[in-house]
C-alpha cells in the first residue's frame, strides 16, 4: 500500500501536479500580497451535515488514523486586502474512507484566524463517497463586517480529475470554480510524507 | 397477486385519483437516474439517463410535460400536486399547470438554493419568498448562511416555520413576516418539517436522526422521539399521514443519499414499523400512502394504510 502510495505521488508530481517545496516558500508568497484587493472565494453548496459548535482545535486527525496526513493553511481576508483576525472558520470532512462523524466530532473543527488572519489543520485527505464526486473539505467562514462564506476546497491530485483539473473539475457539477482546487505539495520524509495545501479564503464586506 | 393487480389498475382507471386503487403496474419512458413523486400520488417526475425530465400522470403512465436538462436547473410540485415551478439557468421561474399549460413565467434572477411551493401563492428561491401573482419578491428570509432546507405554513395560515441550514428554526407571523420565535437546541442539519396534531406541534427530522417535536405557539421542544431508522442515515422527509398522530418518515443513507428505510413512526410515543418495505419512493394522500417499487423501466404502486393504534 505504502510503495503504490508513493508511486501515485511520484507520477503527480511529473504531471505538475504536485510540487516539493519549503511551506515557507508557500507561506511567504501569500503573505506578500497583503494590502492588494481580491477576488471573493467562490461559494460552493453549504452540505451535507453540517454541525455547529464543534471543538476548537487545529489538530484533526488521531494517531493511528488511516489516510494520508493532509495540512491545510492559509490566511482569511477581506477583498479590499486586509487580513482577518480573528475570523471564525468551521471546518469539516469525511474521514480516509468516507465516512461523516455524525454522532461525535470526528474530522469537524472550529479554528480562530490568528493576529496576521491565519490559520492551519492538521487532518487526512478526505476519501470519496458515492454521493459526492471528489474529494472535499467544507468550510463556513465569517468575520465581522463581512458577508459569511461558504465553500468547498478540492485537491488537485484527486483521481477523478486524471491529472488535468482545468480540463476535468466540472466533473463534478457540485464544483462552480477551478479556483477552489488546490494544488498539493508534498512534505516530511518519504516515509512519512504528508500533502500540504495552501487555502486563501477572501470574505465580501457586508 | 395479478387478479388483485388488474382489479386495483381496474378501479384505478374507474375511479380519478390514483389515491383510491389499491395497487397498479405501469412502463417508465426511461431507464431513469432520478424519481420524484409529489404528495397526493398523481404524478411522477424522472431524470433520464439522457438528460430529458419527463412528467407522468399516475395510473396512467400518460406524458403530461417533457423536460430537458439543460433547460432545467430545479423544478418542485404545488402541495397539491396540480402546479409545477420550473427553474431556468438563466434565472427564470416557470410555473406550469399539470396539463402541460404554462401558467407565468418571471425572472428571479441567478439566485443560489433550492425552489419550493409555499403555498398556492407564494414560491421559495433559496431564502427569497416570492408572491407569483405580482412576480415579485416579498421577503427574505433568514439565516446565519446558506440557505433554508425546510419550510411550511401552519393548517391555519398564520404561522410559517422555517429550518435553515445553520441549524436553527425560525417562525414567522405570516401576515407581518415578523419573526416571533427561534428554536437552537438542533447541533445537525434539519432536511424536514411537518405541521401536526391540527398545527399544534411541528415535527421536525434531519441529520440528528431523532425526531423532536416543538410546539408551535412557543418554539419549544415538547419531546424527542426514540432512534427509529437503521444506522448511517439522516431523516429526508416526515409526512404526517391523516390525522391519527402517525406520520411516515423517509430514511436516507448519507453516503449513497438514497433512501433506503420508510417508517410509519407514532409521533407521540415514538414507536414505529416498517413501511413500504423495499419501495423506492413513497407518496402520501390524506390517510393513504403509495409505495413506488421499480425494477428496470416497471413500475409498480401500492397502496398502505398506517396502523392507527
Amino acid at each position: 500500500m505504502a510503495n503504490a502510495r508513493r508511486g501515485f505521488l511520484m507520477r503527480a508530481a511529473e504531471l505538475g501536479l504536485l510540487t516539493i517545496a519549503s511551506p515557507l516558500a508557500l507561506g511567504g508568497a501569500t503573505r506578500a500580497l497583503a494590502g492588494e484587493p481580491r477576488q471573493p472565494t467562490p461559494w460552493n453548496p453549504l452540505g451535507p451535515f453540517y454541525k455547529r459548535d464543534t471543538p476548537h482545535r487545529a489538530i484533526l486527525r488521531a494517531r493511528g488514523d488511516p489516510g494520508l496526513p493532509l495540512n491545510v493553511s492559509g490566511a482569511v481576508w477581506s477583498t479590499d486586502g486586509t487580513p482577518l483576525p480573528g475570523a471564525t472558520l468551521e471546518i469539516w470532512q469525511a474521514n480516509a474512507a468516507g465516512f461523516y462523524d455524525m454522532t461525535g466530532n470526528r474530522y469537524r473543527a472550529t479554528l480562530l484566524a490568528d493576529a496576521k488572519g491565519g490559520y492551519a489543520l492538521h487532518s487526512v485527505m478526505p476519501g470519496h463517497y458515492p454521493a459526492r464526486v471528489c474529494q472535499h473539505v467544507h468550510y463556513v467562514v465569517r468575520a465581522e463586517g463581512h458577508k459569511p462564506l461558504v465553500t468547498e476546497l478540492y485537491f488537485a491530485t484527486d483521481p477523478v480529475f486524471e491529472g488535468d483539473p482545468d480540463k476535468n473539475y466540472t466533473r463534478d457539477p457540485i464544483i462552480t470554480s477551478r479556483a477552489l482546487v488546490r494544488p498539493v505539495t508534498l512534505s516530511g520524509k518519504p516515509d512519512a510524507v504528508a500533502a500540504d495545501v495552501a487555502f486563501d479564503l477572501v470574505l465580501e464586506k457586508a | 397477486m395479478r387478479r388483485e393487480m388488474l382489479g386495483g389498475l381496474a378501479l384505478a382507471l374507474a375511479m380519478p385519483l390514483a389515491a383510491h386503487a389499491a395497487s397498479y403496474t405501469l412502463t417508465l419512458p426511461c431507464d431513469a437516474l432520478f424519481h420524484a413523486f409529489p404528495a397526493g400520488g398523481r404524478y411522477a417526475a424522472m431524470l433520464c439517463k439522457d438528460g430529458s425530465v419527463p412528467i407522468l400522470a399516475l395510473p396512467s403512465g400518460r406524458k403530461v410535460m417533457q423536460l430537458d436538462r439543460p433547460q432545467v436547473a430545479g423544478f418542485a410540485f404545488s402541495a397539491d400536486g396540480r402546479r409545477l415551478a420550473i427553474r431556468r439557468p438563466d434565472g427564470r421561474v416557470s410555473l406550469f399547470a399539470m396539463n402541460g399549460k404554462p401558467i407565468k413565467t418571471f425572472s428571479a434572477g441567478k439566485q443560489a438554493g433550492g425552489l419550493r411551493f409555499l403555498d398556492d401563492d407564494h414560491l421559495v428561491l433559496g431564502r427569497t419568498v416570492w408572491d407569483i401573482g405580482t412576480a415579485r419578491p416579498v421577503r427574505t428570509l433568514q439565516t446565519s448562511f446558506s440557505g433554508i432546507n425546510a419550510l411550511a405554513r401552519s393548517p391555519d395560515g398564520t404561522q410559517l416555520v422555517a429550518a435553515g441550514a445553520d441549524t436553527v428554526v425560525r417562525f414567522y407571523n405570516s401576515a407581518s413576516w415578523k419573526l416571533t420565535h427561534r428554536y437552537t437546541g438542533l447541533t445537525l442539519e434539519p432536511f424536514t418539517l411537518a405541521f401536526t396534531k391540527g398545527g399544534r406541534e411541528i415535527a421536525l427530522g434531519g441529520g440528528n436522526d431523532r425526531i423532536v417535536l416543538l410546539d408551535a405557539a412557543t418554539g419549544e421542544a415538547i419531546r424527542k422521539l426514540p432512534r427509529s431508522g437503521p444506522d448511517g442515515v439522516y431523516i429526508a422527509s416526515i409526512a404526517p399521514v391523516g390525522d391519527h398522530g402517525w406520520a411516515a418518515v423517509e430514511y436516507v443513507d448519507f453516503r449513497t443519499n438514497k433512501p433506503v428505510a420508510w417508517r410509519y413512526v407514532d409521533l407521540a410515543s415514538g414507536t414505529s414499523r416498517p413501511a413500504c418495505r423495499g419501495a423506492a419512493a413513497m407518496s402520501v394522500s390524506g390517510d393513504t400512502v403509495w409505495c413506488f417499487h421499480i425494477k428496470g423501466r416497471t413500475l409498480t404502486a401500492k397502496s398502505e394504510t398506517p396502523p392507527h393504534g
